[in-house]
C-alpha cells in the first residue's frame, strides 16, 4: 500500500468526461421573426489561389514571381536562407550585420541611401537573412536598382558600426524590461537548450564581444546566390521580373555554404517549473512550452494547425473561452505550434493577474489534457475548418501572403498543388486525425512551464513540477541560487532503507504483515472516487476505483497472471500491464530493496515542501524511480515514477500507525491528471481476512 | 481594442499614413436611412469577401464624472449577446462562418467590424443589427469584462514601459475637456459602474442616427441595399446624443514635468503641442510638418537626434487625430546614459530651423511623392477601405474624402509649413515631460 496503481486509461476517460464545455445551451426563441435566427449563408464562393511563376539564374538564385496588376505597386524580397548555425561568444552577430547592411555601399552613405528611398516615398528594410523593399510601379526599376546594390555592394564602416551597436545594446536594454520578452527569450533557452542555434541569446556581453570582422565573416559566408530566393509581386510581368532579377542580381558570385549538424531539442522528462522573477510585476507572463517535431508542408503541419486553432486562436479557441470568457483571469490566452524544417515547438501563453497565477496554469493544463486525450467536438472541427477557408480567402487580397505560399513551395520543395490543394485537405480531416496529432504535439505531462512575474508567486507554482521544484532563471535563461546539496558522506543507501524500516516500525512488525487492505477516496471535480485495494503474500493483488457507482477499473494479479477491466471492458493482457500489476503486489517494495540493493543508487539532498529529503534512485523496468526520504523522520515523502508514459510524482502524508507498522494515509498524486488528486486512506487493515474472489484472475 | 492591442504609436502612425491619397480612385454609394443610419458601399468583385462595419459616434470623451472609460468598456460589453443571441455566442456566429471580428474605441468613436466570406453578407448585418438593436447586458457578462478590461488595463498600460504616455500628456495638457482622462477609464470607476449606468449609455449613443454602416467588397448593390433595410430599416430612430461642449482654454503657459515610469528602460522626451481638430484646414500643413520631421530615415529628427547626434534611439511625431482640438505627438527615446536635456534642446532647434526657414524644394518635393506613394498604395484591404470611409464620414462629414484629400496635402505650400510651425510649435503651446526610468524619489 506504500504505492498505489491508479490506471491511467482509467482517469484519463475520467479527465475527458469531467470537464464539460461550460457554455448554457442557448435557449430557444419563441420569435418567429427574421431576426430571431441567423440568416443561412448565400452559395460558397469559390476561393482560387492565385498562381507563381518561378525562375532559377545561372547563380542558383531562385526567383519568385506573383503578379497582380490590381494597384500600381511592387515589392521584392530577398530572402537568404542562412543556415541555423550557433554564433558562440559573438551570439547576436548575424542581427548587427542585418542592421548594417542598410548603411553602405561602396559609392552611397546612409545618408545618401535613405535620402534616395525616401524620395520617391518608398521603404526598404534589411535583416540577418535579407531585404525587403516596396515601392509604386513607377519607380520598379529604381528601386530593384537599389535594393541590389545595398545587397551585394555592402561596405561595413567602423563608424555606423558604432552607432548600430549601441542602437543594439539599447534595444536589448529594452528587451530585458518587457516581460512579454524575457518570457519568450527564457522559452527559447529552455526549450531548445542554450547549445541550439534556436536557443541561443544575444546578451550584454555577447554584444559587447561583436566586432566589425564578425559582420563581414557573416556577410560573407551566409550571403550568396545559390541559397538565396528572390520574391517579386505585384505590377510586374514575367519578362520585366527576368530582366530585374538577371540585370540587378545576375552578377552574384555563388559560393558553398557548410551547414552544421544540430542536435535536436528533446522534451523535457515530467514537468519542469521555470520562473523568473520580475520585481514589481502587475501580471505573470506564462508560456507552456516544448519542443515538437512539425514539418512544414506535411498533412501533420495542416492538422497541427487545425488544433492549435480549436485550443488557442480567436475567441473561440478553448483558452480564450476558457481562461478569458469563462474565468476573467486574462486579457487573452493563445496557443501556437510552430513548424520547422530543423524543429518546430508548441506553447501556449497568457498573462494574468499575480494573484490567479496558479489557477491559470491549472486551467492550461487541463486543457492541454483535454485536447490531448480526447476527440474534438463535431461543432469545433466545422468551425476550424470553416476558419482555415475563412482565412484562406482573406489572403487573396494580400499578393504578399500568397508570395509566402509560394516561396515555401519552392524552398521546401513542396508539390506544387500543396497550396492550392490545401483547402481540400483541411476538409478531409477526421477527428481521429487531429487526435492523433495533438497526442503527438501537446504532452503537458512533458513540458516546461515559464513563468515571469513576482517572485512571491512562484512557490505555489511548485505543485505543478514533477519533482514539486521551481526552477529560477534570470531574463538570459541562467539558473539563479540553485541550491547545490550534496548528500551527508555519511549516509548510503542501505543505510537509508535500514532507517525507513526503522522508522515504520520495525523489521519484526513488517515481517509480521502477511496481508493488506485498504480503501482510499478522492474529489475529482466535485465527484467523489473510491478505491479498495487489497493485497496478499507478495504476489496478490487487486484494486477496484468507483465513481458514481460505477467500476471504471479493476486490477487483479495473481501468482504470474493479470487482469485489467476498464469500464466494464476487458483491457487485453500485455507483458507491461502485468510487470506493473506484479509491481504493486509487493507488500512493503522499499523494503524488498534491500535484497536488491545493486539497483539503488543515493543520489543527494533535496527541498521537498520545505523539508529535507535524502533522495534515493532505483532501476526499474520502466526507467528510474525516485524515493525522497525525510532525513529527519526516515519515512518516505515523495515518489517519483515513470507510468505508461507519464511522470507520476505521489507525495505520501499523515503517517498512522496499523498493527504496528506505519501507513501513510494521505497521498497526493500529480503528473497524471493535470491537477493534484489527494488520496485519503479512509480505513486499512493488516492481516484481515481477505476474500479470496478479489483476487481471481480467470 | 478587444483583442491583441497594437502599440499606441503604430495605431497613430498607420493613421498618417493612411489618409494622404492621390489618384485614389474608390467607387461607394453614399446614403441614409430614414432613421438616421449612414450608409456607405464599396463594391470589389476580386476577392470573395467582405467586411461589414460600423462605426459609433462615442469614445473615450463620452463620459462623466465617475464613469471614465465607459465607452470602451461597452466595446467589452457588445459581445455578451444579444435577444437572439445567446451570451458569448457573438464570436462564434462569426468564427464558425470563417470569418474574423474585432473591435477599437478611441477617443472619438467605437469601431466594430467582421471581415467574412462574401456569401456571410447577410451574417454580418444581423449581427451588426442585434447590436445595435437589442444588446443584452447580464450582470455575468459585466463582472467578466469588467476584469477583462482590468487585466487589458494592466497588460497596455500599468505593466508595460511608457504605457501610460498618452494619458499623461492629455492629463497635462487638458483641465476641462474629457480628453484629460484615460481611454481606457480609472480602475476605480471599472469598478463602480452600475446597471442603470449601461442602460443609459446605451439608449444615448446606441443608436442608428448616432452611426455609419460602411461596407466593402464582393457585394451587388441592389441587394445589399434591401438587406440593409431590411435589418436596419425598422430601428427606431433615437433623440440626438449629447456633444461634449467643453471648449478647452488655451494653456497659460508650457506645461513641464517628470514622469517616473519603473517598467521603463530608457529615458525619453516626450511632448504635446496643442493643435486644431481634425478637420481644421491647418491639419495637411501640420501634418506635412510632421512629415518633415518624422517620415523616413532621412527626415530631420531621425537623421539629427538618431543619427548624427545618438541622442536618441527612435524619434517619432504625429499630428492630432482628435475630433476635437487636441496634441501633436513629438517623442525621443533617449540611447542608455543620454539625458534629456541635450535632447530637447536639439529637438527645439530643429523646430525653430522650420519656423524661420523655409524647407528647400528637394525636400519639399520629397513630402508630396511620400503623399502621392502613400495614396496609391494604402487601399489594399477591403477592411482599409470600409474603415477610412467611415472615418472620412464621422469626422469630416464626406467620404468622398478618401478620393479627394490628398489634393489639400497637395495645396500646402512651403510658407504654410512654416506657418504652422510658428503658430502652433510655440513653448507655451506645449506640454514637455521628461520620461524617467525608476520610482520617484522620496523627498
Amino acid at each position: 500500500m506504500q504505492r498505489i496503481f491508479l490506471s491511467l486509461f482509467a482517469l484519463l476517460l475520467l479527465a475527458a468526461c469531467s470537464a464539460p464545455k461550460t457554455s448554457a445551451p442557448t435557449t430557444a426563441m419563441t420569435n418567429d421573426n427574421f431576426r430571431a435566427k441567423a440568416p443561412a449563408p448565400g452559395p460558397a464562393p469559390e476561393i482560387q489561389l492565385g498562381d507563381f511563376q518561378d525562375f532559377k539564374l545561372d547563380n542558383g538564385l531562385q526567383v519568385v514571381l506573383v503578379e497582380n496588376h490590381k494597384l500600381p505597386r511592387v515589392s521584392y524580397q530577398l530572402f537568404v536562407d542562412v543556415p541555423p548555425h550557433l554564433e558562440g561568444e559573438y551570439a547576436g552577430a548575424g542581427d548587427l550585420m542585418g542592421q548594417m547592411l542598410r548603411r553602405a555601399t561602396s559609392t552611397m552613405s546612409k545618408e545618401e541611401i535613405d535620402e534616395s528611398v525616401d524620395f520617391i516615398g518608398a521603404s526598404l528594410s534589411t535583416s540577418s537573412s535579407g531585404a525587403f523593399a516596396a515601392t509604386i510601379s513607377k519607380y520598379k526599376e529604381q528601386m530593384a536598382e537599389l535594393m541590389a546594390k545595398v545587397v551585394l555592394d555592402a561596405k561595413f564602416p567602423q563608424s555606423e558600426f558604432e552607432k548600430v551597436k549601441s542602437d543594439a545594446a539599447a534595444g536589448l536594454k529594452s528587451e530585458l524590461s518587457d516581460p512579454d520578452a524575457i518570457a519568450s527569450r527564457v522559452r527559447r533557452v529552455l526549450v531548445y537548450g542554450p547549445d541550439h542555434p534556436f536557443g541561443e541569446l544575444t546578451t550584454e556581453e555577447s554584444l559587447a564581444n561583436i566586432d566589425l570582422a564578425a559582420i563581414e565573416k557573416y556577410y560573407q559566408t551566409y550571403f550568396v546566390p545559390n541559397r538565396s530566393y528572390l520574391v517579386l509581386v505585384g505590377d510586374l510581368t514575367r519578362a520585366e521580373a527576368e530582366n530585374l532579377a538577371r540585370k540587378h542580381f545576375g552578377a552574384w558570385q555563388r559560393k558553398e555554404v557548410s551547414t552544421p549538424a544540430l542536435t535536436t531539442p528533446e522534451r523535457p522528462t515530467g514537468v519542469v517549473v521555470n520562473f523568473v522573477p520580475r520585481a514589481g510585476s502587475v501580471q505573470s507572463n506564462i508560456i507552456i512550452s516544448h519542443p515538437a517535431r512539425v514539418e512544414p508542408g506535411t498533412k501533420e503541419a495542416i492538422r497541427a494547425g487545425i488544433v492549435n486553432s480549436i485550443l488557442g486562436s480567436g475567441f473561440n479557441g478553448r483558452l480564450f473561452q476558457n481562461l478569458r470568457e469563462d474565468k476573467g483571469y486574462t486579457y487573452g490566452a493563445y496557443s501556437n505550434i510552430a513548424n520547422s524544417e530543423v524543429i518546430g515547438s508548441f506553447q501556449a501563453n497568457a498573462n494574468v493577474r499575480n494573484e490567479v497565477t496558479d489557477s491559470a496554469v491549472t486551467q492550461f493544463m487541463i486543457e492541454l489534457a483535454e485536447i490531448s486525450s480526447a476527440p474534438v467536438t463535431d461543432d469545433e472541427l466545422k468551425r476550424a475548418k470553416s476558419q482555415l477557408a475563412g482565412s484562406f480567402g482573406r489572403a487573396l487580397e494580400s499578393p504578399e501572403r500568397i508570395a509566402s505560399y509560394a516561396l515555401n513551395t519552392v524552398r521546401y520543395g513542396l508539390d506544387r498543388d500543396f497550396y492550392p490543394t490545401y483547402l481540400k485537405k483541411v476538409e478531409a480531416t477526421s477527428q481521429n486525425d487531429l487526435l492523433e496529432v495533438a497526442r503527438d504535439i501537446i504532452t503537458p505531462q512533458n513540458t516546461h512551464i515559464i513563468v515571469v512575474g513576482e517572485k512571491s508567486v512562484a512557490e505555489k507554482l511548485a505543485q505543478f513540477a514533477t519533482n514539486g521544484k521551481v526552477n529560477y532563471y534570470d531574463e538570459n535563461g541562467r539558473p539563479m541560487n540553485m541550491e547545490e546539496m550534496a548528500a551527508p558522506s555519511d549516509l548510503t543507501a542501505k543505510g537509508v532503507l535500514e532507517g525507513y524500516v526503522r522508522a515504520i516500525g520495525g523489521k519484526e512488525a513488517v515481517a509480521a504483515v502477511k496481508s493488506m487492505s485498504s480503501t482510499m477516496e478522492a474529489s475529482v471535480q466535485g465527484q467523489t472516487i473510491t478505491q479498495t485495494i487489497a493485497k496478499e503474500g507478495g504476489d496478490k493483488f487487486s484494486s477496484q476505483t468507483v465513481m458514481m457507482g460505477m467500476v471504471m477499473a479493476d486490477q487483479r494479479y495473481n501468482a504470474g497472471t493479470a487482469k485489467m477491466t476498464q469500464q466494464g471492458q476487458a483491457v487485453p493482457a500485455s507483458p507491461e500491464i502485468t510487470a506493473a500489476l506484479a509491481q504493486q503486489s509487493a507488500l512493503f517494495p522499499e523494503v524488498d530493496l534491500l535484497n536488491d540493493l545493486e539497483k539503488v543508487s543515493l543520489e543527494g539532498v533535496e527541498t521537498v515542501n520545505g523539508k529535507k529529503a535524502v533522495v534515493l534512485a532505483v532501476q526499474g523496468p520502466s526507467g528510474t524511480a525516485r524515493h525522497y526520504f525525510d532525513q529527519e523522520t526516515m519515512l518516505q515523502i515523495r515518489q517519483v515514477s515513470t507510468q505508461g508514459g507519464q511522470t507520476v510524482t505521489i507525495d505520501m502524508g499523515d503517517y498512522r500507525e496499523v498493527e504496528g507498522v506505519k501507513i501513510p494515509h494521505l497521498l497526493t498524486i500529480s503528473g497524471m491528471l493535470p491537477f493534484p488528486l489527494e488520496m485519503k486512506v479512509k480505513e486499512a487493515k493488516m492481516n484481515a481476512d481477505l476474500d479470496q474472489s478479489l483476487f481471481t484472475v480467470d | 481594442m478587444l483583442t491583441k492591442r497594437i502599440s499606441t504609436m503604430l495605431i497613430l502612425s498607420t493613421m498618417v499614413l493612411g489618409l494622404s491619397a492621390q489618384k485614389t480612385n474608390i467607387e461607394f454609394t453614399r446614403y441614409t436611412l430614414d432613421n438616421g443610419l449612414k450608409v456607405i458601399l464599396h463594391q470589389d468583385n476580386t476577392t470573395p469577401i467582405v467586411a461589414v462595419s460600423i462605426m459609433y459616434e462615442v469614445g473615450g470623451k463620452d463620459s462623466y464624472e465617475g464613469r471614465t472609460g465607459f465607452a470602451h468598456f461597452f466595446e467589452h460589453l457588445l459581445f455578451e449577446g444579444s435577444e437572439n443571441i445567446g451570451r458569448g455566442q457573438f464570436a462564434k456566429y462569426v468564427e464558425d462562418a470563417g470569418g474574423v471580428l474585432n473591435a477599437n474605441t478611441s477617443q472619438d468613436r467605437t469601431y466594430y467590424y467582421e471581415i467574412l466570406p462574401s456569401n456571410q453578407l447577410e451574417l454580418g448585418l444581423w449581427l451588426e443589427s442585434e447590436r445595435l438593436l437589442h444588446a443584452k447586458v447580464e450582470q455575468e457578462g459585466v463582472d467578466t469584462q469588467r476584469e477583462v478590461v482590468k487585466e487589458e488595463r494592466r497588460q497596455s498600460y500599468d505593466n508595460r514601459p511608457y504605457g501610460q504616455l498618452l494619458y499623461e500628456l492629455f492629463r497635462h495638457g487638458f483641465s476641462q475637456h474629457p480628453y484629460k482622462d484615460p481611454n481606457i477609464g480609472y480602475m476605480e470607476d471599472l469598478n463602480s459602474a452600475e446597471a442603470e449606468d449601461y442602460v443609459k449609455f446605451y439608449k444615448t449613443y446606441y443608436v442608428p442616427n448616432n452611426a455609419v454602416l460602411s461596407i466593402a467588397g464582393d457585394i451587388e448593390l441592389a441587394s445589399t441595399k434591401r438587406l440593409i433595410e431590411k435589418y436596419f430599416g425598422d430601428i427606431p430612430r433615437g433623440a440626438e446624443p449629447p456633444r461634449v461642449k467643453v471648449v478647452e482654454p488655451k494653456l497659460a503657459g508650457e506645461v513641464r514635468d517628470t514622469i517616473y515610469d519603473a517598467k521603463a528602460p530608457l529615458p525619453a522626451l516626450v511632448m504635446g503641442y496643442r493643435t486644431p481638430e481634425r478637420n481644421h484646414p491647418d491639419y495637411y500643413a501640420i501634418s506635412m510638418f510632421n512629415q518633415v520631421l518624422s517620415q523616413g530615415q532621412s527626415s530631420r529628427l531621425n537623421k539629427v537626434l538618431v543619427d548624427e547626434k545618438q541622442l536618441a534611439v527612435q524619434a517619432g511625431t504625429f499630428p492630432s487625430f482628435t475630433q476635437d482640438p487636441g496634441l501633436a505627438i513629438a517623442f525621443a527615446i533617449l540611447k542608455p546614459g543620454a539625458e534629456v536635456l541635450p535632447a530637447e534642446e536639439a529637438f527645439n532647434a530643429e523646430v525653430e530651423k522650420l519656423q524661420t526657414e523655409l524647407i528647400s524644394e528637394q525636400e519639399f518635393q520629397k513630402l508630396r511623392n511620400q503623399v502621392e506613394a502613400d495614396a496609391i498604395s494604402g487601399y489594399g484591404s477591403m477592411a482599409g477601405i470600409a474603415e477610412s470611409l467611415a472615418n472620412y464620414e464621422m469626422y469630416q462629414g464626406d467620404a468622398n474624402l478618401i478620393n479627394t484629400e490628398t489634393e489639400r496635402y497637395l495645396a500646402v505650400t512651403r510658407e504654410d509649413i512654416r506657418r504652422v510651425a510658428q503658430t502652433y510649435y510655440r513653448p507655451e503651446n506645449r506640454v514637455t515631460l521628461y520620461w524617467l526610468p525608476g520610482e520617484k524619489p522620496s523627498k
